[in-house]
């Protein structure tokens, strides 16, 4: 089971997905989470006990905008992945429903066969059947009535409801 | 989108972070919810005034007023706890058990547990008291220091002033807690009673345990403590007047956001004026200064009319929770209260504008609509074109005072709701009110069930979604919004402050207002940003010189920055200070500056009250419709319940009553708002945990979630299927019986299509948000639509079960209902194949055949063949009235009693139909063979005629009663042989002959009972077989037609004279090439696709009607049984055929059909027709038939020799009891009967390659061979003449 | 104080950089925000979506292998 597993994974980048990408992505998440913890106490003492604190502000400063820019970018990485995965499961979702629908065919056409032997056990050929046709052609074509025009006369739905009724002028 | 490792710039960040929005995320789901998510993310910059000495350069006294404010602000927190406390106890002592008698043993340990049990909550009560001591105090000491002599003089912020009405509101809600809550007093008591038992506290513990019974006694002991302090001190009076003239100022322009602002103003007002009026003195030495309101409303210092109409206006204000307060109240209790000065409030006749909801909602409607729209266009505005960077001024102005705006409607609607919630828990209902209140009901119940109409219900129900609704829209803007504020506040208040406020500095430096020019001065320090980074030093105005001739225009910067807590506050009471025109006698500094700018000054300072609001955008529209959560709160009415009752039933909750109205009303509009109460419980328990932050409450609002949540999922997919089954049978419903019924309407009955309804947005939901859990409301619908569906099959079958096979017409158009609801709900819900739903209703899946084959064959073997008589003119077979020949009294199941939703849909689509099939019950006929050929199938006819033939083996030649032995005892009885008596005997005479001869037979009991009981069921047989091939053919005939096209069979064109068909025909065939199925699956389908679709294709050509026939065999099948003797009789004497013996079936057949043929003298007395029908005939035929008797038999039947004779001699006489013209009339239709039978017979048994005809034994006989000479010649016979010889 | 701006004064301009900067990050924040939440709700969607797909995917490899495997409807 484990080899055609393998072979499937080359075959199926699913797999490749779901076994490296997303939890690579994750655990950039979460390397982040902790540095991003460490850094902020880094830079609370670092401003605390720094004389300078105009350089430890920009220092935080800039840790903060690194942090931004990292941490976007991860969410990014780690969202395309994982619509990546939604996209092939679809895919692969679809080709299983593919398999079931032939599936479903073969067994019905199979019962079928069966029932069809079944009634086949009562029935012996009487006569040569010939197709006689049902819808037998016209002798003379319908002529389509030609369109006459006639003018649109308003007050002709006015005996319908309650409206108010229009002097017919 | 990069990472570029160290060095990234801010705007690389940014970058990243709009990068983020390129992704597609599409969400197709109706949005019918509140506002909520899975992250919420909300910075909050309040400082609590923290950073004040920052801001050095403002005015001193501002900043320590700061400090002051920061401390009570502190306070006005603890406060809350305590009320929190208070308003969430729960009594325990009830629970908690009480020793019976002083001797009880034990009873030192039950004291030891309570006081153990209690002690952590009698701390929660003594640090309340301590709390409201000290709180008073303070309160006092800072009234105290604000009424000082030369304090007077002085001016107080506006929020200083509203801080200390939050604290008089504080105390009112404590002291009404306190009051309402006797579960805290009965608790305390149950302690201290084990307390004093154990005797285990000390003096200085008994003693606080003594003051903290007496706080907890003594009833309005806050308020009253409160008041006496306050009259210690002189001119407290002047104090509270100007804090509940800011009250009244605020509330008549509005200056507020949240609902619970207003009420707590209506509540500062009437408290307030209760702690200023007070008992004079009696004797001088009692140092206290109470006042009078109406003298000072004399002295102009109050204005009570403008209070006694917003006390009208509003006359219940909700006060914690579900504790309502009607502020007038404390004026009544005043000592000098006097009715007159009160007209509207005092007078009970009229009620106020509070109760009066529906009224309200036309405007709020309109206001919706408007600003929804106003909201959209600029929705579509931004997203369209506007980038945020390029917004300039105007469009933040607009779009914060959007903001605002909607923030305001959102919170008059909420205030609406909550009012008329509040009115209606202080007016409860009783059953004279309201018929439909039952006597018994409970106080909640009449003050929450039956307490709203059901106009009330849908305007709360609308309002309440236009809140959420709002919300959400606005909470999709939020962070558009959040910029836009921030840019509008930082443009305004930079404007204001670094040029509107030149004009007035410059005047007051030339007019040396050196106090003005100060304050002015600092305002700008304290919050200017110039921008290029310090003040311009050259700007005349500073010095108070005029600009010269240039203008001297100050660049302003913009920055997307909002001021901070602090610095707006300073800025604003610095700005109040110079308007404010009560600055206790000295000259205002309002007449310093000239009227523009004082305009201008003012118009910025009430524009800025509601930038804290702004700024916080997020916390203020989440709190702006917090309010609504109290609706589910019940404290008060639990403690009056005295413990009867833990939590009231979901009944008597709001949220339920309202989402169960929906339901219970179908309200198509309202539906599709039907989330929206469902999300009051998330208000509710958002508050639980955050305000109240009380775990139990949490729990029940859980608990009580998840009963509603299944009732309404419950509730939801039963309306769900019940409208889509009454569709669909209105849908299926006969077109002409519906107009028939339309056309006479009967007061009770008429079959309109159910009102469309609004499920499908329900349905489309995949991620609800209840509690913080998401559910999938499309899966759980799904679940529960499948399983109801199964089981109105189910029922379907289980009807048909319960009835006989004529029912079998309507168990297929009740399974085309459910096909067709199965087909319109799966345009929302995926739910199973509907034949595999079939299959497993019908146990069809894994056994062979299913019920309906079962019952079938059970229905035509028990009731069909013994009771039916077939009737060839209308091709029908109909049971005899009232006989019924089943063989053992069998009964079918009782039909299930279900909901109609099961069955039809509705009562009257029910009696509709049963009224249609009706009409199929009597009889069983082609449309019932049709149905039956469609339901069960090839395998299901093959089973059924198998077992009909093993019956009919079973009733030829069984082991006993069948009809090979009654046969053997007739033939024993049979005369040996029995001529044909010739034309001169006369047909009377060769009547009596053949009756008397046949006497034996006609005597014989058994023939007329079971053997033609027998016959008949033979017959039937047959007949079902026969009938049962001609629907089956049709059914497969119409299959391949509907084929056709899919298969390159197309109908001929028409074609004239020299047009050739061929060409025609390809010409078409190109046109549908597309059709084909096969062609085309095999140039585009895979393999396996090709080869199933061949297979499909040759199942759909090959069907039984194509030159097969089932009827032959079964003929043959009954020819193969006939192998006894006693059917085909011995050998024929003369070696060709036997003439008068009657050892052959056909003569024994001639004596049963001369006893039937016999006419029926009485009325009482049935004919065979009425009894057994043509059956009974067409197995005698048949028998005859298939034993090759036929010719022999049509040519020596008594029967036919009779009519024959009768036909020459025309005689009509009754010999023996039997009238001949009628017998010879039964004859004569017999006869056609007969003929009719054999002609049907032959054509199935002669046209096939083994008919009979072929294998015919043909028996060649050589000419006599003529030797003259042999003796033997003359044994011919010859004419006398030509014996000559 | 340098150029008439006293050291108070540069506080206030500094305080107003500080928080614009601050601001710039938290209105970014509220971006991701509100990305993670439209994600989220969108993940749900397919997740459903797919949820659905194999449950009847499932049921119907139900009633298939009971038609093949259970009784003899194959003889």
């Amino acid at each position: 089971m484990e080899l055609r597993r393998m072979e499937e994974a080359a075959e199926h980048p699913i797999y490749a997905i779901l076994d490296q990408d997303i939890p690579e992505a994750r655990q950039h998440l979460n390397d982040s989470n902790v540095n991003l913890e460490k850094l902020a106490h880094y830079c609370r003492n670092n401003y605390l006990q720094n004389a300078d604190k105009q350089r430890a502000l920009d220092e935080t400063k800039n840790f903060t905008i690194q942090a931004l820019a990292s941490v976007a970018y991860q969410i990014n990485a780690f969202s395309y992945h994982l619509m990546q995965l939604f996209d092939h499961q679809d895919v692969q979702v679809s080709e299983m429903e593919t398999e079931v629908r032939h599936l479903n065919q073969t067994v019905s056409v199979h019962k079928e066969k069966i029932a069809r032997r079944e009634i086949g056990a009562l029935a012996t050929t009487n006569k040569p059947m010939q197709r006689q046709h049902k819808f037998l052609p016209p002798p003379l074509p319908e002529r389509g009535s030609k369109y006459i025009r006639r003018t649109i006369d308003y007050s002709v739905l006015d005996d319908i409801g309650h409206g108010m009724k229009m002097a017919p002028t | 989108m990069s990472l570029n490792g160290e060095h990234s710039t801010l705007a690389d960040a940014l970058t990243n972070v709009s990068g983020l929005d390129e992704i597609a995320l599409p969400d197709n789901q109706p949005c019918m919810e509140g506002l909520h998510s899975s992250i919420a993310y909300q910075a909050n910059f309040e400082t609590n005034f923290e950073d004040r000495n920052a801001f050095v350069t403002g005015v001193a006294r501002y900043i320590e007023e700061a400090t002051v404010h920061s401390s009570l602000n502190e306070l006005l927190e603890e406060g809350h706890k305590h009320a929190v406390t208070l308003y969430t106890w729960r009594c325990c002592s009830r629970s908690i058990p009480q020793p019976k008698s002083n001797e009880q043993p034990d009873r030192v340990e039950i004291y030891e547990m309570t006081v153990e049990v209690l002690k952590p909550e009698v701390a929660k009560l003594l640090s309340l008291m301590y709390f409201q001591h000290e709180a008073i105090d303070r309160f006092c000491a800072e009234v105290k220091r604000l009424c000082h002599a030369e304090k007077r003089k002085d001016f107080v912020s506006e929020a200083y002033l509203l801080t200390l009405g939050k604290l008089i509101n504080m105390f009112a809600i404590l002291d009404e807690l306190k009051n309402m809550k006797s579960s805290v007093k009965n608790d305390y008591s149950t302690y201290r009673r084990a307390a004093q038992f154990l005797k285990s506290q000390d003096s200085q513990a008994l003693q606080e345990s003594q003051n903290l019974s007496m706080f907890l006694a003594t009833q309005n002991r806050i308020r009253s403590t409160l008041k006496e302090n306050l009259e210690k001190i002189e001119g407290f009076d002047d104090l509270l007047a100007d804090i509940v003239n800011i009250c009244l100022y605020m509330y008549e322009t509005h200056m507020y956001l949240f609902p619970h602002e207003k009420h707590m103003l209506v509540k500062v007002m009437g408290f307030s004026l209760f702690l200023i009026d007070g008992e004079a003195p009696t004797n001088p030495s009692d140092k206290r200064f109470p006042s009078n309101i109406y003298k000072m409303e004399q002295k102009k210092r109050l204005n009570l009319s403008k209070f006694d109409r917003i006390f009208k206006g509003l006359e219940v204000v909700p006060l914690f929770g579900d504790m309502q307060i009607a502020p007038f109240q404390y004026l009544v209790k005043t000592p000098h209260y006097d009715a007159a000065k009160w007209p509207l409030s005092a007078s009970s006749t009229t009620t106020g504008p509070q109760s009066n909801f529906l009224e309200a909602i036309p405007q709020i409607r309109e206001s919706h609509l408007n600003f929804v729209s106003e909201l959209a266009r600029h929705r579509n505005q931004i997203s369209v074109f506007q980038s945020e960077g390029d917004r300039i001024d105007a469009d933040n102005r607009e779009l914060s005072e959007l903001a605002l705006r909607g923030l305001k409607l959102i919170s008059t609607w909420t205030t609406h709701v909550v009012e008329l919630y509040s009115w209606k828990l202080l007016h409860p209902t009783d059953p004279h009110l309201n018929k439909e209140c039952p006597m018994e009901s409970e106080e909640y119940e009449r003050a929450t069930r039956y307490n709203y109409s059901t106009d009330e219900k849908f305007a709360l129900i609308e309002v309440i979604s236009m809140i959420k609704g709002l919300q959400l829209l606005m909470g999709k803007m939020e962070i558009v919004f959040s910029e836009a504020i921030k840019r509008h506040v930082y443009a305004d208040l930079q404007d204001f402050v670094q040029l509107t406020l030149r004009e007035p500095l410059r005047k007051t430096v030339k007019h040396k207002k050196d106090l003005v020019k100060t304050i002015i001065t600092s305002v700008r320090e304290t919050v200017a940003d110039w921008v290029n980074g310090y003040e311009p030093q050259d700007d005349p105005a500073s010095k108070g010189r005029k600009d010269g001739d240039g203008k001297y225009d100050v660049k302003v910067a913009r920055r997307c920055v909002a001021p901070s807590s602090t610095q707006l506050y300073m800025v604003r009471t610095m700005l109040e200070s110079l308007i404010s025109d009560k600055s206790g006698g000295k000259r205002t500094l309002r007449k310093d500056i000239e009227g523009p700018y004082l305009m201008a000054i003012d118009a910025f300072h009430k524009q800025s009250f509601y930038w804290p609001y702004l700024l916080n955008f997020r916390e203020s529209l989440q709190e702006v419709a917090a309010d609504l959560s109290q609706l589910w709160y019940r404290e008060f009415y639990l403690e009056m319940t005295m413990g009867k009752r833990i939590q009231f039933p979901i009944e008597m909750s709001m949220p339920w009553i309202l989402i169960e109205h929906i339901l219970k009303t179908k309200v198509p509009s309202a539906m599709e708002c039907i989330l929206y109460p469902m999300d009051l419980y998330n208000d509710s328990a958002q508050y639980a945990l955050t305000k109240f932050k009380k775990q139990f409450l949490y729990d029940e609002v859980e608990a009580e979630v998840n009963l509603c949540f299944d009732q309404f999922m419950y509730k939801l997919s039963e309306q769900i299927i019940s409208y889509y089954k009454q569709l669909a049978g209105s849908v299926y419903l006969d077109k002409r019986f519906r107009a028939e019924i339309q056309a006479y309407p009967a007061e009770n009955f008429h079959l309109d299509f159910p009102t469309a309804n609004r499920y499908a947005s329900l349905m489309r939901q995949r991620h609800v948000q209840i509690l913080g859990r998401w559910i999938d409301m499309n899966h759980l619908i799904r679940q529960r639509i499948n399983a109801s569906l199964l089981k109105s099959i189910e029922v379907a079958i289980a009807r048909f079960e319960s009835s006989d096979i004529t029912a079998i017409v309507e168990l297929s158009a009740l399974l085309d209902v459910n096909r067709l609801t199965h087909k319109m709900l799966s345009e929302y819900l995926a739910l199973d194949d509907f034949e595999d739903m079939l299959k497993e209703a019908n146990h069809n899946i894994s056994a062979p055949y299913g019920r309906i084959a079962y019952h079938v064959f059970w229905e035509l073997v028990y009731d069909f063949l013994p009771n039916n008589c077939y009737n060839a003119a209308t091709n029908r077979f109909v049971k005899s009235k009232n006989l019924s020949f089943s063989v053992s009294d069998f009964q079918r199941e009782k039909a299930p009693q279900v909901a109609n939703y099961y069955v039809w849909g509705t009562k009257n689509i029910g009696i509709a139909y049963t009224q249609i099939f009706k009409r199929y019950g009597g009889f069983l006929g082609p449309p019932h063979c049709r149905v039956i050929a469609r339901l069960l199938g090839y395998q299901g006819i093959a089973l059924i005629i198998d077992e009909l033939l093993k019956i009919v083996k079973q009733l030829l030649n069984g082991p006993n009663g069948s009809l090979a032995t009654y046969n053997k005892v007739l033939m024993k009885v049979m005369p040996r042989s029995c001529k044909l008596q010739r034309y001169d005997y006369t047909s009377p005479g060769i009547l009596e002959f053949y009756y008397a001869q046949l006497q034996d037979i006609i005597q014989y009991p058994e023939l007329r009972t079971e053997m033609f009981q027998s016959f008949r069921q033979i017959g039937n047989v047959i007949l079902f077989c026969l009938m049962m091939e001609q629907s089956l053919s049709q059914e497969e005939i119409s299959d391949i037609l509907f084929g056709d096209p899919f298969q390159k069979n197309l109908p001929r064109p028409f074609c004239r004279g020299d047009e050739k068909l061929e060409v025609k025909m390809k010409r078409l065939e190109n046109k549908y090439a597309a059709l084909h199925v096969v062609s085309n699956v095999d140039k585009l389908g895979s393999k396996k696709q090709a080869e199933l679709v061949r297979e499909g294709d040759l199942l759909t050509k090959e069907r039984l009607c194509c030159g097969l026939s089932i009827f032959e065999t079964v003929l043959n099948r009954i020819k193969a049984m006939l192998t006894e003797s006693v059917w085909h009789g011995e050998k024929p004497a003369n070696g060709i055929m036997n003439v008068d013996e009657c050892s052959e079936f056909h003569r024994l057949w001639s004596a049963i059909q001369f006893v039937f043929c016999i006419p029926v003298t009485t009325d009482t007395e049935f004919t065979i027709e009425q009894l057994f029908g043509e059956g009974l005939n067409w197995a005698g035929c048949t028998i005859i038939a298939l034993t090759g008797q036929q010719l022999r038999f049509e040519a020596l039947d008594f029967c036919y020799h009779i009519l024959r004779v009768q036909k020459v001699d025309e005689k009509d006489v009754t010999c023996k009891g039997i009238s001949l013209k009628r017998m010879v009339d039964r004859i004569r239709r017999f006869q056609i009967l007969n003929s009719q039978i054999f002609g049907v017979l032959n054509k199935y048994l002669k046209s096939g390659d083994n008919g009979y005809g072929a294998s015919e034994p043909v028996v060649t006989f050589h000419p006599p061979s003529f030797s003259p000479n042999n003796a033997a010649n003359n044994i011919h016979y010859h004419r006398p003449a030509d014996l000559r010889q | 104080t340098q150029g008439g701006l006293s050291d108070h004064q540069k506080n206030i301009q500094q305080d107003w950089a500080n928080r614009e900067l601050i601001e710039v990050i938290t209105s970014s924040l509220k971006k991701m925000t509100d990305f993670l939440n439209h994600f989220d709700v969108t993940c749900r969607e397919r997740l459903s979506l797919i949820n659905e797909r194999l449950c009847v995917l499932e049921r119907k490899v139900d009633v298939l292998e009971a038609m093949v495997t259970k009784g003899e409807t194959l003889s």
